[in-house]
């Protein structure tokens, strides 16, 4: 599966942070990911995005801060080797060629 | 203002605020960001991050995109051959961590910084 750039980034980063041990707020992950984005770009975004989830490589969940509920993001410890592979998909065609 | 969060990659290659801008740029790779992004991302001031990245531009290794309602967005340089340095050296961190097995109900984070910085 091919993913944009934005969806790499969100995945490159949960993974960067070790962001499957612990979770963070949904908004402040993806606000500068798709801050420049043009509308097409975006709709792409939140297709894959969405078949992320529904695929449970990102689990999503709702969580109570002190400022109330809000939408958090992990990776899935299990699915860890599945989001390299997605990441690492298109620079492993560019070394080839 | 808060602490900034290091990765995998500012373990392995140093905890510095040039690395840390590294990393936020190879993370988003591909995408483009103005430096007031950056500076709030990393929760450093705006005329560090502006210092950064004239550093970085000057090395090659960032330029400058396009221009989006007056913001100079940039973006990491592909072609140049330190960045692609950098971006192997980011994927090997990144494989790395794919590789750590956190044990169930063990908040193994401690654990999984110590096996990175021992590369």
């Amino acid at each position: 599966m091919r993913l944009s750039d934005a969806t790499k980034a969100v995945l490159s980063y949960l993974l960067n942070k070790r962001l499957f041990q612990r979770h963070k707020p949904e908004d402040k992950i993806l606000r500068f990911k798709i801050r420049w984005l043009s509308k097409e770009e975006r709709k792409i975004f939140e297709k894959e995005y969405a078949c992320l989830i529904q695929e449970e490589i990102i689990l999503k969940e709702k969580k109570q801060t002190g400022k109330g509920t809000d939408w958090h993001i992990r990776l899935n410890p299990r699915k860890l080797k599945e989001a390299l592979e997605l990441i690492g998909h298109e620079e492993n065609e560019n070394e080839k060629s | 203002m808060k602490k900034a969060e290091y990765g995998a990659f500012c373990e392995v290659y140093g905890k510095s605020l040039r690395n840390l801008m590294l990393e936020f740029m190879l993370e988003n790779k591909g995408l483009d960001f103005s430096v007031g992004d950056i500076a709030e991302e990393l929760s450093i001031s705006r005329p560090k991050a502006y210092q950064i990245i004239k550093e970085i531009e000057k090395e090659g290794i960032a330029k400058k995109s396009r221009i989006v309602s007056g913001t100079q967005l940039y973006i990491l340089n592909d072609k140049s051959r330190r960045a692609v340095l950098l971006i192997k050296g980011f994927k090997e961190c990144l494989k790395v961590v794919a590789g750590e097995n956190p044990r169930k109900g063990y908040s193994s984070h401690g654990t999984a910084a110590v096996s990175a910085r021992s590369l």
